[in-house]
C-alpha cells in the first residue's frame, strides 16, 4: 500500500466522524437533569468537545487540501489488488478474527481456556510447527500465570468452575499469603 | 419407591441448608469510592472489626467511577442472599437520584439500611490571615458582592458542595463555586489564595487550625462543636444541613433473619475499644445508628433533597 | 531544622529499614514489569502489610520502595516486548524496543536503570533539602498555570512528533477526543456513550497503551508468517559501556531537571515528564534522526525524567497532607493507618519521621541500583527465546494485563480497538504518541480549563492580565514555541531525507 493513500483515507475518516460528532452533539452529550448557572457549574459538557472537534475538522481539512494540491488523490495502485489475495493478508484477517473472538469469549470460557486457544492459534500463525512446543507453552504459561496472579497477587481473573476445580489440588499445596 | 426416597432426601437436604449458619462464606462490601480516600479508609477499619463479629471475612470491593453509580448498580443487581452489601453515604442515597439520570436502580426501592457507621459534620473554613474573622463578616460581604466570593469544593453534589448549596438557598446568598478534585486540593486552593472560602470536616483541618493557617467560621448541626464557633442552626440554617452519614446497605429482598444477624453484628462491634480507637485515629467518630433507626434519618434527608432539587429546578 | 534532619538520619539508618525497602523495590519491579498491574494496584494490596509491620519507619519506606521499583519495572516490558507497563514508560518504548530489535536489550535496560537511579537520587536530595520552598512553589501553581503548561506541553509534543506537524496535531485532537468518551468531569454526565454503561467509564489507559504499542508488533509478526527460526537476539547483548553512559550524562542531567520541574507542578505526572525528557533529548542531540531507531540517549532522556518526578510529588503530601495523585493518596492512607496525620504540623511534631522517610528514599536509590543490576541479565534473557514462542506469550500478557488493570471485560474490546487503530496509524504513518498524550492530558486540561473559567468569573480580562500573568505569558508563548520547534523539526527531517534515509 502506498502510504499516501492510507493516510488520506485515515484523515478522511477522522474528518467525517468529527463533522458527524459536531452535528449530533445534542444527542451524543447528555445535559444535566438539574440545570445549573455558571456560578455553580464550571463548564458545560459541550464546550471543550466543541473546541477540539472544530480543531480536528480544521486540521484534517488543511491536511487533505495540501495533499490534494500535491496530486495524491489521483494515484491508483494495482499492487493493492494482488495483496488482498496473498497469504499474508489472509493470515492477518484470521488473526484478527481469532483475537476478537477470544476477547468476546473470555468471560464465557474462562481465562485459561481462552488463552490456550489464543496462544495455539497465534503460534501456528507465526509459523511454529512443533506440536509439543505449542501445547506446552499454551498450557503451562496460562496456568502458571493464573496461579501467580490469583494466589500471590490476590487479583481475580475470570475462570470457569470446572477449571478451578481441576486446579484445586495444585492451589491447595501452595503456601497461602 | 426409590424415586420417592430420593425426593425425600433432597427435601431434607434443602431444609438443612436453609438452617445452616449464615454467613458461611466471606461477604463482599461494594465500596463505590476511590482508593485511599476517607470512605475507603473508613471501610477498611470497620470491616476488619466486623469480620470478627460475623465469623466470616468482609472483603472490600472497590468500584469507583461515575460518581458512585457504577458500584451502586453492581450492588443493586447482586443477589439478595446477604453476601453482598453496599457502602454508601446519604448524598448518594437520596440526592443523586435528582442529579444523575439513572433508570437502572432506585436507592429507596432497592436498598435497606443495615447500619449507619458514623457521621461527619461539615464546617465553613477561611484562611486565618484572610479578611473574615466571623461568619457574620463573611455573610455581610457575600451580600454586598454577590457571586464574587469564590468557594472551592470537592465536586458537584458531594460533601463540600451540597451544604453550601443549601446555605445559598436558605440564606439567599451566592458564591462563585470552583471545583477541585477532592477535599485536599480544595483546601490547598484556599491556602494558596485561589479561593476565599471552603468547607471541610473539622477533623481534617485540626492541624491547620493549630498551625494558625485556617479558621473555622461555622459548623453543622444545632450545637457548637468548637469553642467560639457558631453552629449552622445559629446562623439560620436547618440543623440537618451539612451532615454526611456513612451507611451500609443491603439489597432490599434480603432475608429478615440475615438482616437481623448483620444488624446485631454492627451493634456488638460498638462495644469494641480498639474499633473506637482506630476510628478516632482516622479522625472519624463512631456515632452508630441501627439500620431501623436510620430509616427516620433517611426520610428526613429525602425530604431535604427533594426540596433542594425542586428549588433548583424552579429558578 | 538541622537537628531534626540528623535525628531523621539516625532513625533511617537501620538494617530492617534497608531490608524492607529492598523487599519493596523487588516487589515493585516485579509488579511493574507485569503489564497492566499498575503501581497503585500493587500498593493498595500491600498497604495492609505496611500497616501490620507497625512501624512507620519500615512500613512507609516499604511502600515507597514498591513505588520506585514499579516505575522502573514498567520500562522492562516496554523495552523487551514493546508493551509499556505503565503510562510512565510510554517514551521508553520508542527507542527501547528498537534497541532490543537491534540485539542490545541489556544496554537499553542498563541505561534505563542508571538514568532512573541518578535522576531519582538528585530529585530526592533536592526534595529533602528544599522541602519548605518547594511546598510554597507547589501551592503557587493553581489551575490557570497548570492548564497553560499542559497546553504548551501538548503543542510541543504534537509539533515534535514523527512526521509533519499537521499529522501530529490531528492525532493530538483525536487523543483528546478519546478522553471525552465517558463521564463529563464536572457534572458527571455521559458523553459519547451511546447510552451504554461500559463506555460511561471511558477508555482505560492500559489497554490503550498495550493495544497501540504491542498489538501492531504482534500483528507484524503474523504478517511475516514464518518466524519460527528467528529470535530477537541469541545473546542478551553487551553491557552498557562507561563511555556510552558518559555520553548521555548531559541528557540525564537535563531530564532530571525537567522531571523535577514536572513533579513540582501538581497534576502533570510521569508520562508528561517522560515525553518532555525524550523530546528535549532529541532536540538537543546532534543527530536527532537516530531517535526512534534505537538511540540510547532516547532511553536515558525518558527514564531519567520519569523517575525525577517522584521526589517533589511527595512534598504536598508531607507538608500539607494533600495527595497529588493516586499513589500519594494511598500513601496518605498508609500514613493515617500508622497514626500519622500528614499536614502542616507533621514537620513540627514528627519532623524526624518525615526526614527519616525522605532519607530512606535517598538510600533506596542505592539499593535500587544494586538490585536492578542483578536482575537485568535475568530480564534480558527473555529476548533469547524464540520469537515464535515469545509472540504467543506476548499476546497472552496483552490480554491478561488488560484484564488486570480494571477487571472490566470491556477493556479487552478497548485493547483490540486500539490495536486496530495502532495498526492503521502505523501503516498511514501517523505517530501515536501525540494521541496517547492527548488522551492522558486531555481530561486534565479540560478540568483545569474549566476551573480557570470558574476562577476568572466574568471579568476574565483583568483576571488574565493582573492576577494570572504567568498563565497569560505561557499561553501567548505557546504558538511561538510551536512554530519555532515545528520549523526546526522539519529542517531535521529534510536533512535526514537528504542523508539517504528514504
Amino acid at each position: 500500500m502506498i502510504p499516501r493513500q492510507t493516510d488520506i483515507r485515515f484523515t478522511g475518516i477522522v474528518f467525517i466522524l468529527a463533522v458527524l460528532a459536531l452535528l449530533f452533539s445534542s444527542q451524543l452529550i447528555v445535559d444535566p437533569p438539574i440545570p445549573l448557572t455558571t456560578d455553580l457549574l464550571a463548564m458545560s459538557p459541550r464546550v471543550f468537545p466543541f473546541l477540539i472537534l472544530l480543531g480536528m475538522v480544521l486540521v484534517a481539512l488543511i491536511f487533505l487540501l495540501c495533499e490534494a494540491r500535491l496530486g495524491a488523490f489521483k494515484t491508483i495502485n494495482s499492487m493493492e489488488k494482488d495483496y488482498r489475495t496473498s497469504r499474508n493478508f489472509w493470515r492477518q484477517i484470521v488473526f484478527l478474527i481469532i483475537t476478537i473472538t477470544c476477547a468476546l469469549l473470555l468471560n464465557r470460557l474462562g481465562f485459561i481456556t481462552t488463552m490456550f486457544l489464543l496462544m495455539t492459534s497465534t503460534s501456528v500463525l507465526v509459523g511454529n510447527r512443533s506440536l509439543v512446543q505449542i501445547l506446552c507453552i499454551s498450557i503451562l504459561v496460562p496456568v502458571s500465570f493464573y496461579i501467580v496472579v490469583t494466589h500471590v497477587l490476590r487479583t481475580a481473573l475470570p475462570e470457569v468452575d470446572v477449571v478451578q476445580r481441576i486446579l484445586m489440588p495444585v492451589t491447595q499445596l501452595l503456601p497461602s499469603f | 419407591m426409590p424415586a420417592i426416597l430420593f425426593l425425600f432426601g433432597i427435601v431434607l437436604f434443602r431444609l438443612s441448608v436453609v438452617h445452616a449458619q449464615y454467613p458461611e462464606k466471606p461477604l463482599t462490601l461494594v465500596t463505590p469510592f476511590a482508593a485511599g480516600g476517607s470512605s475507603d479508609l473508613n471501610a477498611r477499619v470497620f470491616t476488619s472489626f466486623l469480620s470478627d463479629y460475623l465469623g466470616q471475612a468482609v472483603l472490600i470491593k472497590l468500584v469507583p467511577g461515575q460518581a458512585g453509580q457504577k458500584g451502586t448498580l453492581e450492588a443493586a443487581r447482586s443477589a439478595s442472599d446477604g453476601y453482598t452489601l453496599l457502602f454508601t453515604d446519604n448524598y448518594r442515597d437520596q440526592l443523586h437520584k435528582y442529579t444523575f439520570r439513572n433508570d437502572a436502580y432506585d436507592t429507596n426501592r432497592d436498598f435497606v439500611p443495615v447500619a449507619r457507621v458514623n457521621y461527619g459534620q461539615i464546617g465553613i473554613i477561611v484562611r486565618a490571615d484572610g479578611a473574615y474573622e466571623t461568619w457574620a463578616q463573611l455573610e455581610a460581604d457575600a451580600r454586598a458582592r454577590p457571586s464574587e466570593i469564590s468557594m472551592s469544593h470537592s465536586g458537584l453534589w458531594v460533601a463540600l458542595f451540597v451544604p453550601m448549596l443549601q446555605l445559598m438557598k436558605d440564606l439567599d446568598l451566592s458564591f462563585k463555586m470552583v471545583p477541585y478534585r477532592g477535599g485536599g486540593p480544595a483546601k490547598a486552593a484556599l491556602l494558596a489564595g485561589d479561593a476565599d472560602v471552603s468547607m471541610a470536616f473539622p477533623a481534617t483541618v485540626v492541624a491547620d487550625v493549630e498551625a494558625g493557617l485556617i479558621r473555622v467560621l461555622a459548623t453543622a448541626g444545632s450545637e457548637r462543636i468548637l469553642e467560639g464557633v457558631p453552629s449552622f442552626a445559629e446562623i439560620g440554617l436547618s440543623p440537618t444541613t451539612g451532615y454526611i452519614h456513612r451507611v451500609v446497605m443491603a439489597p432490599i429482598d434480603i432475608a429478615e433473619g440475615r438482616l437481623r444477624i448483620l444488624r446485631e453484628a454492627f451493634a456488638q462491634m460498638q462495644g469494641e475499644e480498639a474499633y473506637h480507637r482506630m476510628m478516632t485515629q482516622l479522625g472519624e467518630n463512631t456515632e452508630y445508628l441501627d439500620g431501623a433507626d436510620y430509616e427516620a434519618v433517611r426520610i428526613q434527608q429525602s425530604n431535604d433533597y427533594q426540596e433542594l432539587a425542586q428549588s433548583l429546578l424552579d429558578q | 531544622m538541622i537537628e531534626t534532619l540528623l535525628a531523621g538520619l539516625d532513625a533511617a539508618l537501620r538494617i530492617d529499614t534497608f531490608v524492607w525497602i529492598s523487599g519493596g523495590l523487588l516487589l515493585g519491579m516485579l509488579m511493574g514489569s507485569l503489564p497492566g498491574f499498575t503501581t497503585s494496584m500493587g500498593m493498595s494490596i500491600l498497604v495492609p502489610i505496611s500497616f501490620l509491620v507497625g512501624d512507620p519507619l519500615i512500613g512507609i519506606p516499604f511502600l515507597i520502595g514498591v513505588y520506585k521499583g514499579g516505575i522502573y519495572g514498567g520500562s522492562v516490558p516496554a523495552i523487551l516486548i514493546s508493551m509499556p507497563g505503565t503510562g510512565a514508560s510510554i517514551a521508553t518504548v520508542f527507542d527501547g524496543h528498537e534497541l532490543t530489535k537491534k540485539g542490545q536489550p541489556r544496554k537499553a535496560l542498563e541505561m534505563g536503570l542508571y538514568a532512573s537511579v541518578i535522576s531519582d537520587l538528585f530529585s530526592d536530595v533536592f526534595t529533602l533539602v528544599m522541602i519548605i520552598p518547594v511546598a510554597a512553589i507547589v501551592l503557587g501553581f493553581g489551575p490557570p498555570e497548570i492548564a497553560s503548561v499542559m497546553f504548551l506541553s501538548l503543542v510541543i509534543i504534537a509539533v515534535t512528533s514523527m512526521g509533519p506537524v499537521v499529522k501530529g496535531l490531528l492525532m493530538l485532537c483525536l487523543g483528546i477526543w478519546f478522553g471525552f468518551v465517558g463521564a463529563d468531569p464536572f457534572s458527571g454526565m455521559p458523553r459519547y456513550t451511546f447510552g451504554t454503561n461500559e463506555l460511561y467509564d471511558g477508555f482505560h489507559l492500559i489497554p490503550m497503551l498495550i493495544g497501540l504499542f504491542a498489538l501492531p508488533e504482534i500483528f507484524n509478526a503474523v504478517k511475516e508468517g514464518d518466524i519460527s527460526g528467528s529470535s530477537v537476539g541469541r545473546f542478551v547483548g553487551e553491557r552498557l559501556r562507561l563511555d556510552e553512559l558518559k555520553k548521555s550524562l548531559r541528557t540525564i542531567c537535563r531530564s532530571t531537571v525537567i522531571g523535577t520541574g514536572v513533579g513540582l507542578i501538581p497534576g502533570l505526572g510521569q508520562p508528561i515528564a517522560a515525553m518532555m525528557g525524550y523530546i528535549a533529548a532529541k532536540n538537543a542531540s546532534k543527530h536527532p534522526e537516530t531517535f526512534g531507531k534505537g538511540e540510547l540517549d532516547g532511553v536515558a532522556g525518558a527514564e531519567a525524567a520519569n523517575n525525577a518526578v517522584n521526589g517533589p510529588t511527595m512534598v504536598p503530601l508531607l507538608t500539607l497532607g494533600i495527595p497529588g495523585d493516586a499513589v500519594t493518596a494511598l500513601l496518605l492512607g498508609a500514613f493515617m493507618m500508622q497514626g500519622l496525620r500528614p499536614g502542616p504540623t507533621l514537620l513540627e511534631t514528627n519532623g524526624e519521621i518525615v526526614f527519616a522517610i525522605l532519607i530512606a528514599m535517598v538510600i533506596a536509590n542505592f539499593l535500587f541500583l544494586v538490585l536492578g543490576y542483578i536482575s537485568i541479565p535475568l530480564f534480558a534473557r527473555v529476548v533469547t527465546i524464540k520469537r515464535s514462542l515469545l509472540i504467543p506469550v506476548t499476546i497472552m500478557l496483552a490480554f491478561s494485563g488488560t484484564y488486570l488493570a480494571r477487571s472490566n471485560p470491556f477493556d479487552i474490546v478497548t485493547l483490540i480497538g486500539f490495536g486496530l487503530v495502532g495498526i492503521a496509524a502505523r501503516s498511514a504513518k501517523f505517530d501515536v504518541a501525540p494521541m496517547v498524550m492527548g488522551f492522558i492530558l486531555g481530561r486534565e486540561l479540560e478540568y483545569t480549563f474549566g476551573q480557570t473559567l470558574a476562577l476568572a468569573g466574568t471579568d476574565w480580562v483583568r483576571f488574565a492580565l493582573t492576577e494570572r500573568i504567568g498563565m497569560t505569558a505561557v499561553v501567548l508563548a505557546t504558538p511561538i514555541v510551536g512554530v519555532l520547534l515545528g520549523v526546526r523539526m522539519s529542517k531535521f527531517r529534510q536533512r535526514a531525507l537528504k542523508g539517504g534515509q528514504a
